[in-house]
């Protein structure tokens, strides 16, 4: 019965019409959840073993401490071991607070390892600082898996930072007059760069405004004055409450005459030394003939919803955009996932707020406009283990990687594989070779249109295409991923003006 | 239930091993920790609180000693799965290591909706949100036991508090379809 299954209805005792008072009122709800808390947490979340067996249990293994030496000795081990890992972690914190950071990291990875308090955070920040950012990277990573939402700016920074460091390939030609990398050309003191074409009484024009600090807060002091309600208080800049920013109606944001952005190509946040923050582009995806789903906000009031009605329908969009719905992905899983993705990012802007249009492109885009170069390619070697191999799919945030032997790629491990793998041989070291798990490559001709690659690449149990050249050796690859950062092209648009949405850039990873 | 106190030591450790059993096995499993291993884990812990009993007692700290080996204890059962890094993708590996409450056993609808709550949690707000509301463990407690600071206790509380309110609003609006 869908009724009954209505969270919290009456608590103990309350009779049935108070039920939905008790759900509506705030307090009520909070005093009910907390109630539920206690009950469940008193009864070992419901899931523990049986309290006699468990009793008996517990007698015979003190029975056997007591008698068996070893047993004996193996009880003191536990301790000693919380010992030393408190022991340890106390060292770490004392590196660091005298500027040791050498020291710290493998004191720090040891207590990180054993998920004591915040070592991960720490472990990440520490290594940041010594510029090792892809381990870095990686511990951030854990850290925001744990909770802690620090970490999430860190790994957008730290990803986006990577890509700094790489060339820009696949921009296809002429059509994107901006998107460029506006950060890395930015004074000093500019801490957000914003690429847009503008209508304005004179004409479209296309301008990157970059904001200084002060700018920012100018905006942020006339958006106070506007009758808005945010859903917290801001205390300083990130990239996310810049795009909060760059969520309100354009009046508010852009100073001087009035304009209505009309594309936004590129943002970049910085943090005030320069280090970039984040990055958000518009990522493409077409809201069609559900503008009812979204609360267009009242003048006024600025509400950001991601109802599930739009979420389902930009999944079948996407879907739509891929071409096929791929047995092997079942639901479409690796769909889902990247929306959810988009669902956790918070700074979403709906239709009434700016509208962001898809670029144009003068032609489709063929594989060899949208791949990834080889040499930038993380490669493993048909030698490695897979402890070696799985570190290097996570660091480079993909779901598969290209096996190299020499010059030639001679298959493709995916991260499926290798967790399976090193499931089953949990808790023993691996000695297993990434040349026993590996797939053969799929391979696209590079003149293949984006259209083709993309059902070739739902096809593909990894998600990984290497795209060849004419002499047939790989000039370069694409994922899964990289293709869903692509805008759909060629595909027959509907006449109304299409929204956007601003995403993070890259977009997360996705798992398969 | 019969007295093991003999076996177990004296009296007043087996009251505490009867007081904390449960609520030992439900942090476990809010920490990730699979349901059937989560018994195994809760009596190594409390095998390793008995060698200590004498100096723990005399701190008139042994529920935090309890939960703290427990939270290492699990680490270490965890440390050669992979599962935990695997996707950076939070909800996840959540759902992966929090076992289904449909599962659970005397548990109302209301609880179970509950669990299937927290379950949407990042770890370290299931389990600050699990000591400090279920067990109402106090703000140093929690901290000495996590061992993070007071206010990283505080701000996950928060969070944690804040998230469930909006799963709760969530789950009674429109999406009961």
């Amino acid at each position: 019965m869908k009724e009954e299954r209505d969270f919290l209805p009456a608590a103990p005792g309350r009779k049935s019409p108070g039920k939905t008072q008790a759900v509506r009122s705030k307090g009520g709800v909070q005093v009910n959840i907390e109630d539920l808390m206690r009950d469940l947490a008193s009864a070992g979340m419901g899931l523990m073993g049986d309290d006699q067996r468990a009793a008996a249990d517990f007698a015979e293994a003190c029975q056997r401490a007591d008698e068996d030496p070893r047993e004996q000795q193996r009880v003191r081990d536990i301790n000693d071991l919380v010992d030393a890992e408190d022991a340890i972690y106390a060292q770490a914190v004392a590196a660091i607070g005298r500027g040791d950071l050498e020291a710290a990291v493998p004191l720090l990875r040891a207590t990180a390892e054993a998920g004591i308090g915040d070592s991960a955070w720490m472990l990440a920040g520490v290594l940041e600082k010594l510029g090792r950012h892809q381990e870095a990277l990686l511990w951030y990573r854990r850290a925001a898996i744990d909770g802690d939402p620090r970490a999430d700016d860190k790994v957008a920074m730290l990803r986006h930072a990577r890509q700094e460091q790489q060339p820009r390939v696949g921009s296809p030609d002429g059509d994107a007059p901006g998107g460029t990398d506006t950060a890395a050309t930015a004074p000093r003191d500019v801490i957000a760069v914003v690429e847009c074409k503008t209508h304005t009484p004179a004409g479209e024009s296309i301008a990157a405004h970059r904001f200084t600090e002060q700018r920012l807060a100018d905006a942020y002091l006339r958006l106070l004055r506007e009758p808005w309600t945010p859903g917290a208080g801001f205390s300083s800049f990130s990239g996310r409450d810049v795009s909060k920013l760059l969520a309100l109606p354009p009046s508010v944001f852009w100073s001087g005459e009035p304009c209505e952005v009309i594309e936004i190509l590129d943002c970049c946040f910085a943090s005030p030394d320069a280090s970039v923050v984040s990055r958000w582009t518009p990522q493409v995806v077409e809201i069609l003939d559900c503008s009812d789903d979204f609360r267009v906000p009242a003048a006024g009031s600025f509400r950001r919803e991601t109802p599930t009605r739009v979420m389902r329908h930009l999944f079948a969009q996407s879907l739509h955009a891929v071409g096929t719905v791929d047995p092997a992905c079942g639901s479409g899983a690796f769909l889902t996932q990247a929306f959810q993705v988009m669902a956790t990012a918070r700074p979403y802007a709906g239709p009434g707020t700016f509208r962001v249009r898809r670029r144009a492109a003068a032609r489709e885009a063929a594989a060899a406009d949208i791949m990834l170069p080889m040499s930038s390619a993380p490669m493993v070697t048909p030698e490695a283990t897979l402890d070696e191999a799985l570190e290097m799919v996570l660091e480079h945030g993909g779901t598969a990687l290209p096996v190299a032997d020499g010059a030639d790629v001679v298959g493709v491990i995916t991260l499926t594989d290798l967790a399976q793998a090193m499931h089953q041989a949990r808790g023993l070291p691996s000695i297993q070779r990434v040349e026993t798990l590996m797939r053969p490559a799929v391979t696209v001709p590079a003149g293949t249109p984006t259209t083709d690659v993309m059902t070739a690449a739902a096809g593909s149990p990894a998600g990984l295409l290497l795209v060849t050249g004419p002499d047939g050796t790989p000039s370069g690859y694409l994922t899964r991923e990289s293709l869903l950062a692509q805008p759909p092209s060629n595909r027959e648009r509907s006449a109304h003006s299409t929204s956007g949405l601003l995403l993070p850039s890259p977009l997360e990873t996705v798992a398969k | 239930m019969p007295s093991w106190a003999g076996q177990f030591r004296d009296e007043e450790f087996s009251e505490f091993f009867r007081a904390w059993r449960r609520p030992l096995v439900g942090y476990l499993i809010v920490s990730g920790c699979p349901a059937h291993e989560a018994d195994d884990i809760a009596q190594e812990s409390f095998l390793a609180v008995r060698g200590r009993w004498d100096h723990v007692r005399g701190l008139d700290q042994p529920k935090a000693y309890l939960f703290k080996v427990a939270l290492r204890r699990l680490a270490r059962a965890r440390k050669r799965q992979p599962l935990e890094v695997l996707s950076g993708q939070e909800s996840v590996e959540h759902l992966a290591a929090f076992p289904d409450p449909a599962d659970a056993i005397g548990v109302s609808e209301e609880q179970a909706d509950l669990m299937a709550m927290i379950r949407q949690l990042p770890v370290r707000q299931r389990q600050v949100f699990f000591l400090r509301v279920g067990l109402d463990f106090s703000e140093a407690e929690t901290a000495q036991i996590l061992m993070i600071s007071i206010g990283t206790v505080k701000s996950q509380l928060h969070e944690a508090k804040k998230k469930l309110a909006e799963l709760a609003r969530k789950s009674r609006g429109d999406d009961t379809r």
